[in-house]
């Protein structure tokens, strides 16, 4: 008989067999990788529409009107439901209140916000009423900008205009992190500033791999332009909210 | 009985190695992918633009009154001349070491390292491309190639871009950090 005439032996099959295992398993590392990467993006890409969209808005607000000072805030100073909160995370509430300069500019008070909140209360209808435990809740990232007709309480605001978005799943802010305007140390308290200072407002946010998706509003503290940060003393928290003064 | 044979050792093997190129040619194309992805995470987000056009503006408080502003400031001493053979292509400024201090508020608040006023299309249609991009920092290499040559032109004219590099650092100890770039026609 020819020495062809046989078929593979099992050595040869078994040894096939495990070159190709070896590459499948590099194969499907790869595709775990790339599964993961692409979930990653996907929420990711989704995050950055959304922060592009709430940076844009409040940057045009602050490049048009520019701004006299930063502040902390908290839900009773805003139109936010205290029930639309989600009760575990009241405490994370967090918000930022800007005060617009601009004289002629009646709506001259922005709120930038993150709570968690009851996707399905319907403030319209359920006001007060709807059993909200174990609604779903997600947090949101909301920017309102309005006046005050009195006294400073949510029953005399008014909102002019008015942003929200929910952001990922993956988002956690459960943690203690807070929001926080970063400057050198002249440019806080009520001293004019003179030379013109450069400013960001930044509002942490991070993903459950700690990956950072921070808002983070730059800005030009003009000439001679009086400005205030408050709580004035740097690193103080109140609220959630502090301002930093960096130190060159 | 030749037709009656079954694979050969020989033969399992040419195929295993086409199946194992073809898996490396898939391995290699996945890879550009998440680069490219990665790499779309760190260019030029909306934030990093509205940083860039404050970054021109204080940069341009350094000369208020001129209509030149920006390029006055890059000829100030704060910036150097980048050279390739005798010849100007653009110019640096290391704000990240620097000891002015209205410099300093850009270094530390805005976060920026480096400015650039280049033309990419400049270093990369040149002859001495090489030799010019190896005068800018190895990220900012990158960058510019991302950019390609259709920018930094209008009608076949060289334009300068005004090209930002940040290095967020978020705990503020500097032991971790991301670096960002982002551009602004100027």
């Amino acid at each position: 008989m020819n020495k062809y005439n046989h078929g593979t032996t099992i050595i040869e099959i078994l040894l096939s067999v495990v070159i190709i295992s070896l590459v499948m398993v590099f194969l499907f590392t790869l595709l775990v990788q790339v599964k993961h990467e692409d979930d990653d993006n996907q929420v990711q890409s989704q995050f950055l529409i959304d922060q592009s969209t709430v940076v844009e808005n409040v940057e045009e607000d602050i490049t048009d009107y520019g701004v006299s000072g930063i502040s902390a805030c908290n839900i009773y100073n805003v139109d936010v439901t205290a029930s639309s909160v989600d009760s575990s995370q009241r405490e994370n509430f967090k918000c930022v209140r800007i005060n617009y300069a601009a004289d002629y500019l009646k709506d001259n008070v922005g709120y930038l916000m993150i709570y968690k909140y009851y996707t399905t209360y319907d403030e319209a209808s359920s006001k007060g009423t709807k059993d909200l435990t174990g609604t779903e809740s997600k947090w949101m990232i909301r920017y309102i900008r309005g006046s005050y007709s009195g006294a400073e309480t949510t029953n005399n605001w008014s909102t002019a205009t008015t942003l929200m978005k929910e952001l990922p799943n993956d988002i956690d802010l459960s943690e203690t992190s807070y929001a926080r305007f970063n400057n050198i140390a002249k440019s806080t308290g009520t001293s004019t500033i003179n030379p013109p200072n450069a400013a960001v407002l930044v509002v942490p946010i991070m993903n459950t791999s700690g990956v950072h998706y921070d808002v983070s509003l730059p800005f030009l503290i003009k000439r001679g332009e009086s400005f205030t940060c408050s709580p004035s003393s740097s690193n103080v928290q109140s609220q959630k909210f502090s301002c930093v003064n960096l130190t060159t | 009985m030749k037709k009656k044979n079954g694979f050969v050792f020989m033969e399992t093997i040419v195929v295993v190695s086409i199946l194992s190129l073809t898996l490396i040619l898939l391995y290699s194309s996945y890879a550009h992918i998440l680069g490219t992805s990665k790499e779309r995470k760190t260019f030029d987000t909306t934030e990093g633009i509205y940083r860039t056009y404050y970054v021109k503006k204080a940069l341009e408080s350094f000369n208020p009154t001129s209509s030149t502003a920006l390029k006055d400031f890059f000829n100030t001493s704060y910036c150097k001349s980048l050279t390739s053979n005798g010849v100007t292509f653009g110019k640096s400024c290391d704000i990240g070491s620097t000891t002015t201090s209205q410099l300093q508020q850009i270094r530390d608040v805005f976060e920026v390292d480096k400015v650039y006023l280049i033309s990419p299309y400049q270093i990369l249609s040149g002859t001495n491309s090489t030799d010019m991009l190896m005068q800018l920092d190895a990220t900012t290499i990158d960058y510019v190639r991302r950019l390609g040559k259709g920018v930094g032109v209008n009608n076949g004219v060289t334009q300068y871009i005004l090209i930002v590099k940040y290095v967020y650092k978020y705990n503020n100890t500097g032991d971790t950090y991301e670096v960002f770039h982002a551009s602004m026609e100027v």
